[in-house]
């Protein structure tokens, strides 16, 4: 393999990273932003996503790139009744809350756990082992394809965000509650909406990132303290730190992969974090 | 109208206003006076339904409001100006003004409210001002934005709580004559203050608080001529 494309080979994988750590993060940063919850149970809610897509890809027979939209809507439903049975009533209690996100994270685990079993499962996708050819350089289209479905994910939702009128309330109440209760903007309501859309970003990503890697009940922590890297290295509830930190870490990981073992290749991410949180503790930005 | 009576209020178990009621009529400027912990900013925030009344009422057009939300209470018509700051930072200007517009008729009449909020506020009204973070400006221009935000919703009464706190002198005259004209216009203005010289050269009619008691109350004129309002807070 000549340099050029080593290069290009990790630059790839960089990006494949970056892209599902920036989108697994988002949901996570925009709840804590808007609610000022740390959710725990975030990448258990991916880790159900991948079920939900194996299920219909598997019963329906559909793509799973098809089955990405019915995912999606009954992410948006689990988020609902999350919302409505759980989440509204941890509003209030303040750090304790931690607790009870943590005590979710277990029953959805234990609840797949015992439904599908503790071995490992894989999304099956038509595109198999295809290549993409980049010149005279080959990579995994399955890759290219749920790297490039991830970013426009975040794109879509970072312009829905920044141009839409419940995008900008969602944004109100992330820089101040106060004022926007003053605005008439009802601030549980937006809360609602932010906890489903963070939901089912999170399942969104379980069910793309089931594609390429096989998954487990148990399998969200990974994703979960990556996602935690990613918010506390950009600025919990910054959505341009998410995007930046999200590409550090994700490229880091993949050029370091390059001179250490695979298994320890993550922890370069966690030492980049403690310098950068040593000169700058609040993250590289500010929230909203 | 705008009627609160016998309203009292507190934090955890200390009530800190007692009894207190005026009435704020269409198209006047009242003002509620006092010192640094009478209890102004506690009357004006359960008025907005930021603190729950404890006893009393708040009556908007004689329907008790007292039990709603604050949302709620916005959307009745009641546009709130805190003391504190509270501008969006990390949004434009112009997206601050923009969230006001909660009502169709608001919305509708967007482009002729923001002109005229403009002609009150030439400061924050240039195009590169509006592209700015409002968290950029300066503390008298937030004040500004948040006055301008609030008429942005075209409300049917305009709650003031100390506009002019911590703003420096030419500034403030500025402000007291927006806050004049926005009266000319005839939106009903509840003005909470300490500069109470300046206050009652605007002000129709002004209830002073002391303790979380309204201790006196009358027109401007009347109140300026009080010997106890001469001493306390004139300083004549």
């Amino acid at each position: 393999m000549d340099y050029s494309t080593l290069a290009m080979q990790l630059f790839l994988t960089g990006i494949f990273l970056s892209s599902l750590y920036i989108l697994v993060t988002f949901g996570l940063t925009m709840i804590f932003g808007v609610m000022e919850i740390v959710n725990f149970a975030h990448a258990s809610f991916a880790i159900l996503g991948g079920y939900t897509s194996l299920m219909v890809v598997t019963a329906l027979g559909l793509d799973p790139f098809v089955a990405l939209i019915p995912v999606v809507i009954f992410m948006a439903l689990v988020g609902w009744l999350t919302f409505e049975f759980f989440a509204r009533y941890t509003l209030d209690v303040g750090d304790a809350h931690v607790v009870h996100y943590y005590a979710l994270l277990l029953i959805i685990s234990n609840v797949l756990a015992l439904i599908f079993g503790l071995d490992y499962k894989f999304i099956p996708s038509s595109l198999g082992y295809s290549q993409i050819h980049l010149g005279p350089f080959k990579y995994p289209l399955i890759k290219f394809v749920v790297a490039m479905a991830s970013l426009a994910t975040v794109a879509a939702l970072s312009v829905y965000l920044k141009k839409s009128v419940i995008g900008k309330k969602i944004r109100a109440v992330s820089q101040n509650k106060e004022a926007a209760e003053i605005m008439g903007i009802d601030s549980l309501g937006i809360r609602r909406i932010t906890w489903i859309i963070g939901v089912s970003s999170a399942g969104l990503m379980g069910a793309l990132v089931g594609l390429v890697n096989p998954f487990s009940p148990y399998a969200g922590t990974t994703y979960l303290i990556v996602a935690f890297s990613v918010a506390i290295l950009g600025g919990m509830g910054s959505l341009v730190g998410t995007i930046v930190a999200g590409f550090i870490i994700g490229m880091s990981e993949s050029l370091f992969s390059l001179f250490l073992p695979s298994q320890i290749s993550p922890v370069v991410a966690f030492v980049f974090i403690i310098g950068v949180l040593m000169v700058k503790p609040e993250g590289l930005f500010s929230r909203a | 109208m705008l009627e609160v009576k016998n309203l009292g209020v507190g934090y955890g178990n200390l009530q800190v206003t007692h009894q207190v009621s005026f009435t704020l009529d269409k198209g006047e400027l009242v003002a509620l006076l006092g010192g640094n912990g009478a209890g102004k900013t506690t009357t004006i925030k359960s008025v907005m339904g930021v603190l729950p009344a404890w006893e009393g009422e708040v009556l908007l057009d004689g329907k008790p409001i007292h039990q709603l939300k604050t949302p709620q209470i916005v959307s009745m018509g009641l546009a709130y100006v805190p003391e504190q700051k509270s501008v969006f930072p990390k949004m434009t200007v112009l997206e601050n003004l923009e969230l006001a517009l909660n009502s169709p008729e608001s919305q509708e009449k967007k482009d002729q409210t923001m002109k005229e909020v403009f002609d009150l506020f030439p400061r924050i009204s240039s195009k590169t001002k509006l592209k700015q973070m409002a968290g950029t400006l300066s503390g008298g221009e937030q004040r500004m934005l948040v006055i301008a935000r609030a008429l942005m919703s075209l409300p049917t009464y305009l709650l003031l709580d100390e506009p002019s706190l911590g703003l420096a002198p030419r500034l403030v005259q500025d402000l007291f004559e927006a806050i004049k004209q926005i009266h000319a216009k005839g939106v009903p203005i509840f003005l909470v203050e300490q500069n109470v010289n300046l206050t009652l050269q605007i002000a129709d009619r002004a209830y002073v608080l002391e303790q979380g008691k309204i201790v006196l109350e009358g027109t401007g004129s009347e109140l300026c001529e009080m010997p106890h309002i001469r001493e306390s807070y004139l300083g004549i």
